[in-house]
């Protein structure tokens, strides 16, 4: 049954709230972008910078969680720019250490797509297991997107404060 | 990490975006017309004009005092190359050269001269501080606690520190962009401020606090750095603070040089197309089938005679497939009736006459998608049986090498053709040059989608007892049919001409081809692999080697739409074959143009050459074995 697993937007959009009053409090960064004409459109980003460890090059990197309408589930997405701005290939991706995902896996995992909401290459971490696994910690959950964060940590080092911030 | 300098977008907004940790720091954008105008900025003195500006803009009223953000200045120098996408960029952080900063010491941590609560407490001052005050300010030591101190509360607005202010008890305190042990560059404006203001500071001994707050409001990674500042002569004449400014940022190689961002991926919409038609095929590979091989269609060469509504369908679906090169041959222009089934088509093409098919057909190709690299060729192609007489010789000849010269520049040939007969010269001329043939042919609820083989006719291969072919002594269109082919438009029926076929019936037959040529160009023996005899659905039983990273591929998909079946069968060559066959190639490559002008101008004269005419005589085959340009029924 759809119902059971899937979350509505209505949820992704309080749970979504919800997690940036948290965010503010531990000054994380994430920020709602609300979109009133189309509710589906509104997400929750937030950008950082991180130096890669080998070379001291900087890079931006801007996390976006969207509500995926087809799944009915978060979806998680990102970008990552050079210091001049300029946009990072799934390959060069792919050997940065900031990311922890079994190379043999990778591109069943993360894949770049056109952005639903942005219609421009992302990087999306794809939801085909999130709703199953979003269901089983539902009921325990007391934020969606706490929970669903903490599927995506894994595969990304987020460095969230996700321990004593959002619990 | 450091702190980061950022400039995008929201940087020419008037109001800042409102983040309680970031320092807004105000700049000039100066961009260059031209390369050369970029190039000829004298870089020294740019920025020491730019110093005195600010200089000259704080000095007044000392307004630095009351409203301390107003030190820092940063500039850009630009170009952008719009039609490249290409921007060149140069940053400065004017700081003046004078006065002259010593480090008495090496630099402390912050937690070698404060407290953990002198720290805590720092940092809470530091958080609510107005944004003006935060980049530069002042902190005493008064039992134990820190008090802060802004500028105005111990500097005399006209000239040096207020009366009962004890600058030597001073922790000044800076904004401090640096993570190494050296201060950042507001220090150098910071100190050139404050000993201009008090000249009792030049000489003596400056207490300084690089405050380093990270993305949480943490301080503690900030510096302590006792410095002293003073003036000095250069060449032997005394200067003054403004004089001389230095600031310009190393590039990317370390070098003092301009930036370079290359944008055309993320900003040139004909780039942004190309890449993200090419995210289907990379999701493909991704997802279902890691061993695609995504590069060999791009760099595959596709030649495809026909553009009418075989050619259109079979256009679009290799667009889809990711292949870039595709030429069209056709002599035809767009009718009226065209547009509903040639799908590369509009209206406006009709107009005028019409306009000549094989280019409508590149054009729309790149209107789709202006990466492609499309072109059209109208030239008509000879048949056997259609005599050519003397007018239209030349023009024959240079058709034939037109064409000649197409099929060997590509490196898939596509029969596409409404006729019969028009097949034949590309199936020889592709045959001789070792080209992949891609074959189909329509009736009114029936095609034909083939590939040819084009190796030599090996009868060992081919006997009786083997499961399957090999791909290279696959028959061709013709070695099937043991026929030379007359003239098909004046006494047979037009059953393969696409305007009397169920609408549904090319598309299916152009997409079937595609995949089939997609199967061989992923297969590892190619235009070798082998075709079984029996395909049927069960491709598990199939031995894993004659399967490429799609699956098998048949020979010849024969489908009926009236029953909707399809068919796979598989045949060899047939040695005596009025197309692929030795004899007829021979004969090609001794005699050429001649050999070709006879076959145009009798039918009979293929039958001759490959000893088909004795066959003929023998059994009355024809019925049997022919198939597409007989009435199916
Ligand atoms: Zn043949």
């Amino acid at each position: 049954m759809m119902s059971a697993t899937t979350i509505t937007i209505e949820e992704f959009l309080e749970a979504a709230k919800e997690f940036v009053k948290k965010s503010e409090k531990v000054c994380d960064g994430w920020a709602l972008k609300l979109d009133k004409t189309d509710i589906f459109k509104t997400y929750i980003k937030k950008d950082t910078f991180i130096e890669c460890p080998d070379t001291t090059a900087l890079y931006k990197i801007e996390y976006v969680i969207f509500y995926n309408l087809s799944y009915g589930v978060p979806s998680f997405s990102f970008n990552v720019w050079n210091s001049s701005g300029m946009l990072i290939t799934l390959d060069d991706i792919r050997r940065m250490s900031f990311l922890q995902i079994n190379q043999k896996d990778f591109y069943s995992v993360i894949t770049q797509q056109e952005h639903p909401i942005f219609q421009r290459p992302y990087f999306i971490v794809h939801p085909c297991h999130t709703e199953t696994l979003l269901a089983a910690f539902r009921s325990s959950s007391k934020n969606i997107i706490v929970t669903f964060l903490g599927l995506i940590t894994p595969l990304i080092k987020l460095k969230l404060p996700l321990e004593f911030g959002y619990q | 990490m450091g702190a980061v300098f950022e400039v995008d977008g929201t940087s020419f907004n008037k109001e800042p975006e409102d983040d309680q940790l970031y320092t807004n720091v105000k700049g000039t954008l100066m961009n260059k017309n031209t390369m050369e105008e970029f190039k000829s900025i004298e870089k020294a003195t740019f920025l020491s004009v730019v110093g005195k500006e600010i200089w000259a803009r704080i000095q007044e009223k000392n307004i630095w005092i009351n409203k301390p953000s107003s030190l820092l200045h940063f500039v850009i120098i630009s170009f952008a190359d719009l039609k490249k996408f290409n921007y060149y960029y140069w940053f400065g952080f004017p700081s003046p050269m004078q006065p002259t900063v010593y480090m008495k010491d090496k630099s402390l941590s912050i937690a070698a001269i404060f407290s953990p609560k002198q720290i805590a407490e720092l940092a809470q001052i530091y958080k609510c501080l107005d944004r003006e005050q935060k980049c530069f300010f002042a902190v005493t030591k008064e039992n134990d606690t820190i008090c802060v101190k802004t500028l105005s509360s111990i500097l005399d607005l006209k000239k040096g520190p207020l009366n009962n202010i004890d600058l030597s008890s001073m922790y000044f305190v800076f904004n401090d962009p640096s993570n190494v042990d050296n201060p950042g560059w507001p220090l150098r404006m910071y100190l050139a401020v404050l000993t201009d203001h008090c000249p009792s500071l030049l000489e003596a001994d400056i207490k300084v606090i690089g405050l380093r707050c990270n993305a949480t409001g943490n301080i503690e990674s900030s510096r302590y750095f006792l410095v002293t500042a003073a003036m000095e002569d250069v060449k032997n004449k005394p200067c003054t603070v403004s004089d001389f400014w230095v600031g310009w940022e190393k590039n990317g190689k370390g070098s003092f040089g301009p930036r370079v961002a290359k944008m055309s991926a993320s900003l040139d919409p004909v780039i942004l197309a190309d890449t993200a038609s090419d995210l289907n095929i990379k999701l493909m590979k991704w997802r279902l089938a890691p061993d695609i091989n995504v590069d060999v269609m791009k760099s595959t060469k596709c030649l495809l005679l026909g553009a009418g509504t075989l050619g259109c369908h079979v256009a679009r679906d290799l667009l889809a497939w990711g292949f870039r090169h595709i030429t069209f041959i056709d002599n035809g222009k767009v009718s009226y009736s065209n547009p509903t089934r040639q799908v590369l088509y509009n209206f406006q093409d009709c107009l005028n006459g019409g306009r000549d098919k094989a280019e409508a057909a590149a054009d729309s190709l790149r209107n789709i998608l202006p990466t492609a690299v499309s072109k059209g060729i109208t030239a008509h192609i000879p048949m056997p049986g259609h005599p050519i007489g003397a007018s239209l010789k030349e023009e024959t000849i240079s058709n034939i090498q037109l064409i000649t010269k197409a099929i060997a520049d590509h490196d898939v040939i596509f029969l596409l053709l409404d006729t019969r007969e028009a097949r034949w010269l590309p199936t020889l001329i592709a045959a001789h040059y070792g080209k992949i043939v891609i074959n189909a042919a329509l009736g009114f609820d029936s095609y034909l989608v083939m590939r040819h083989g084009i190796g030599d006719f090996n009868p060992d291969e081919t006997s009786v007892s083997s499961t399957w072919i090999p791909g290279g002594s696959l028959g061709c269109y013709f070695c099937n049919d043991v026929t030379a082919p007359g003239n098909s438009m004046k006494d047979r029926t037009l059953d393969q001409q696409c305007t009397v076929t169920r609408p549904g019936v090319a598309a299916i037959a152009g997409a079937l081809a595609v995949e089939i040529l997609v199967g061989l160009l992923q297969h590892p023996l190619r235009v070798n692999a082998p075709a079984v005899y029996n395909l049927n659905s069960d491709t598990e039983d199939i031995p894993p080697e004659f399967q490429g990273v799609l699956g098998p591929i048949p020979h010849t998909i024969r489908g009926f739409l009236h029953s909707y079946q399809t068919v796979t069968p598989t045949c060899a060559k047939f040695k005596q074959c009025i197309a692929c066959s030795e004899v007829v190639i021979n004969k090609y490559m001794q005699e050429n143009i001649e050999f070709l002008l006879e076959v145009f101008n009798s039918g009979n004269y293929l039958e001759e050459v490959t000893g088909l005419h004795e066959l003929h005589l023998a059994a009355e085959m024809t019925d049997i074995l022919t198939f597409s340009d007989e009435d199916e029924e």
